[in-house]
């Protein structure tokens, strides 16, 4: 075994040992409970001491300082095998944009209790009018007029996962009303339990809460939790998004998991040439994904990543994710109207549940429709 | 890895010019189906080693032959060039090698689409194999002094040596949807080879990811010829490009390609691994998903093109027709899903 193979044996191993068992569900979904939240961060925690996160963090804020990438993409992969749950996405998006960008003290402050998972932190970057034009975003932060050099932030944001469990929010928020929409934009971390913040769940088409508004009155935030300078706000967000990327690779992962999956419980009931082709067809579809993924993390590991190939691997995901499930429940026939909580569910209701559920990534990150425009204009070239 | 080395990004780009020098679209158009030019662009393609690219002395795998396959299938070449390297390197029994290698003998692959009957091979008193069957679409065999038949025997499959000229076989020239290269017909009535080899199946799997990625190179032909229409065909005061709809059409072409392109170029290498059950799923899972794939990208850069790409004398439907051919031959897609299942276990 090559030391990636065996390091792989150890996480898959330490997964199974290990991991949270919370109910099987599609995507990227939220606790329920207080106890869930609770073994979310003995989970984060375990996870950064076994040193499967934060790998190429500075020795000093407990990383190995290496260059993990490889490993990074393998912990994610066998996590999205073992469907077990991952450590919160606005923390891991936090600790980049602070470890890029932070002061010293936000590092010393932040990146030890980031690990520690006693901070779980929330992205507040979408708005209701702001949502695949993110840099439109409206949410303002202004000087406060007792000169302390606090700001106080007034808006709304949306699609905040984790918003109902978090400590700290990685807010962008319009400084300059006056510079053009990308260079007037500024993070901060907000305190969630600052006054004047109000999160509200929000419940999605799955009948589940996974998401959050959250409204902003005059919430107080000192200057010191400014991250990066005045108008550095979207690159520091484009910068820290680009981070995500093993998660691309995870994605194939789960969607081979999902496929087998329906394949299994298919295969079984002889299913008939039509069958049988249309679920071949989508095995070719997640392989033909998993190939245009590879070769765009080695083009993106060799430092020559093309522009469209993030977006061509995003479309092709969701589009491929929503195929699998509308034909899960398709296959089911009538079974198929019988959802989780009934007896005759089918997998505990998990196809319907992954239908639902598909069109958070059709639309969520840039939908479908905005990465067709991305990749024809910026990788095609064809005009704007 | 499925990045190009460096050596096989020059190899494309020799291929490439080689190509460029020689208008085989046009030359479609004016011999539809019935190119002229076969051995000159054969021994053209020898001077440049891609006949014997896979022999010890070329030092080229698989994967390497896939990167010239795919210059061939965006020229639209005429000349069998893979098919009789691929036939080189499956036949290890009593051959005029040097030849072949030269280009001045031609020898092409017989081999039977797998949804079709195939050939029979008997044993005959002398070590031989008595070979009858009906091959209904050869690629190239028109213009072969030599075939290598793919048949099944008693003793196994196996690959037997004929001359075109032999007793009792016939070539007959088909008309197909594909106007740059010749099909024909092959009929074996008792035909006797008196040199043969087992077949381990490799020479199919190899043909098989050989028409996908003919049918990528294509398909990235076409999709570069309309990305670049797009942006200057002007109508309603503004390039066709900047309208939304086309620019999703672009858009999904070239997701669909790049994901053609890397499943194929997996295939490719697969074909130099050792594992043949890995080899077949690599094989049947990038003709199930490009093979269609290329198809629709070949579908909507006509729909793109306009009236233009309507035309008989616009290059894209010569492509067009290239890339469905490419899909239907050995194996069609509804054979590779199939196929798949067998290997998956169901």
């Amino acid at each position: 075994m090559s030391d990636l193979d065996e390091f792989r044996a150890e996480v898959r191993a330490f997964i199974d040992a290990r991991a949270p068992r919370f109910p099987v569900k599609a995507g990227v979904r939220s606790p329920e409970t207080e106890e869930d939240q609770e073994e979310l961060r003995r989970w984060t925690r375990e996870l950064f001491d076994a040193g499967y996160l934060g790998a190429d963090w500075p020795v000093e804020y407990g990383g190995s300082g290496t260059d993990s990438g490889e490993r990074d993409q393998i912990v994610a992969e066998e996590l999205a095998r073992a469907f077990a749950p991952l450590p919160p996405g606005g923390s891991m998006l936090a600790a980049a944009a602070i470890l890029g960008f932070g002061t010293a003290a936000q590092k010393a402050t932040h990146l030890p209790a980031i690990r520690s998972g006693s901070e779980v932190w929330c992205q507040l970057f979408s708005e209701p009018d702001a949502g695949s034009d993110l840099a439109g975003l409206r949410t303002r932060a202004v000087l406060a007029p007792d000169g302390s050099g606090d700001y106080l932030v007034t808006g709304q944001k949306v699609w905040t996962t984790n918003g109902q469990w978090a400590d700290f929010g990685y807010l962008l928020a319009r400084t300059d009303p006056d510079a053009p929409k990308h260079r007037g934009i500024t993070a901060f971390a907000m305190d969630m339990r600052s006054p004047g913040l109000a999160v509200r769940p929000l419940r999605e088409m799955t009948g589940t809460a996974d998401f959050n508004e959250v409204f902003l009155d005059q919430v107080r935030v000192p200057a010191s939790r400014m991250i990066g300078s005045p108008g550095q706000g979207w690159a520091i967000a484009n910068s820290s998004l680009a981070h995500e990327r093993s998660g691309v690779a995870a994605n194939v992962v789960t969607l081979r998991e999902l496929w087998r999956a329906l394949w299994d419980q298919v295969s079984g009931t002889n299913p008939d040439a039509d069958v049988r082709q249309r679920l071949l067809a989508l095995h070719a579809d997640v392989e033909a994904l998993a190939a245009l993924v590879q070769l765009g993390t080695e083009r993106w590991r060799a430092g020559v990543p093309k522009i469209a190939d993030a977006p061509m691997a995003k479309l092709m995901f969701s589009e491929v994710n929503l195929a699998i499930a509308e034909t899960a429940v398709e296959l089911l026939g009538p079974d198929g109207i019988f959802v989780e909580g009934d007896s005759r569910a089918i997998a505990g209701g998990r196809w319907q549940d992954a239908y639902l559920y598909a069109r958070a990534y059709t639309i969520a990150g840039g939908s479908s429709e905005i990465m067709r425009n991305v990749i024809a204009e910026r990788g095609l070239g064809l005009p704007r | 890895m499925l990045s190009l080395t460096d050596e096989q990004v020059s190899l494309a780009e020799a291929v490439r010019a080689w190509a460029s020098g020689r208008d085989f679209l046009a030359a479609a158009r004016e011999h539809p189906g019935a190119p002229t030019s076969v051995r000159e662009s054969a021994a053209s393609a020898a001077e440049l080693g891609l006949l014997g690219i896979l022999s010890p002395d070329g030092g080229g795998t698989y994967a390497d032959l896939a990167v010239v396959v795919s210059e061939l299938g965006r020229a639209g070449a005429d000349a069998p060039v893979a098919e009789i390297a691929a036939a080189l390197a499956a036949f290890s029994g009593d051959l005029d090698v040097a030849g072949v290698e030269a280009g001045s003998t031609l020898l092409v692959p017989a081999i039977a689409n797998p949804e079709q009957a195939g050939v029979e091979a008997k044993p005959d008193s002398s070590g031989g194999l008595v070979l009858t069957g009906r091959l209904a679409s050869v690629a190239g065999a028109g213009a072969a002094d030599w075939l290598l038949v793919a048949a099944g025997s008693e003793a196994g499959p196996a690959l037997a040596l004929v001359p075109a000229s032999a007793a009792g076989l016939t070539v007959t020239r088909r008309e197909t949807l594909d106007i740059t290269r010749e099909f024909s017909a092959v009929e074996l009535d008792g035909v006797v080879a008196s040199s043969w080899t087992p077949d381990d199946g490799l020479l199919f799997d190899v043909l098989a990811v050989q028409a996908v990625v003919d049918a990528v190179g294509a398909a990235g032909a076409l999709l570069e010829k309309t990305v670049g229409y797009v942006k200057e065909r002007e109508q309603f005061g503004q390039v066709v490009g900047a309208f939304q709809a086309v620019k999703h059409h672009a858009a999904t072409m070239a997701t669909e390609w790049e994901a053609a392109y890397s499943v194929a170029r997996a295939a490719a290498l697969a074909l130099d691994g050792h594992d043949a059950t890995v080899r077949a799923h690599a094989v049947s899972v990038a003709a199930a998903y490009a093979k269609p794939a290329c198809s629709r990208i070949a579908g909507t850069a006509i729909q793109l093109h306009g009236g233009m790409g309507f035309t008989w004398e616009h290059d894209v439907h010569v492509l067009v027709r290239r890339v469905k051919t490419d899909e239907l031959v050995l194996g069609a897609p509804r054979w590779h899903r199939e196929r798949l299942v067998r290997l998956l276990g169901a």
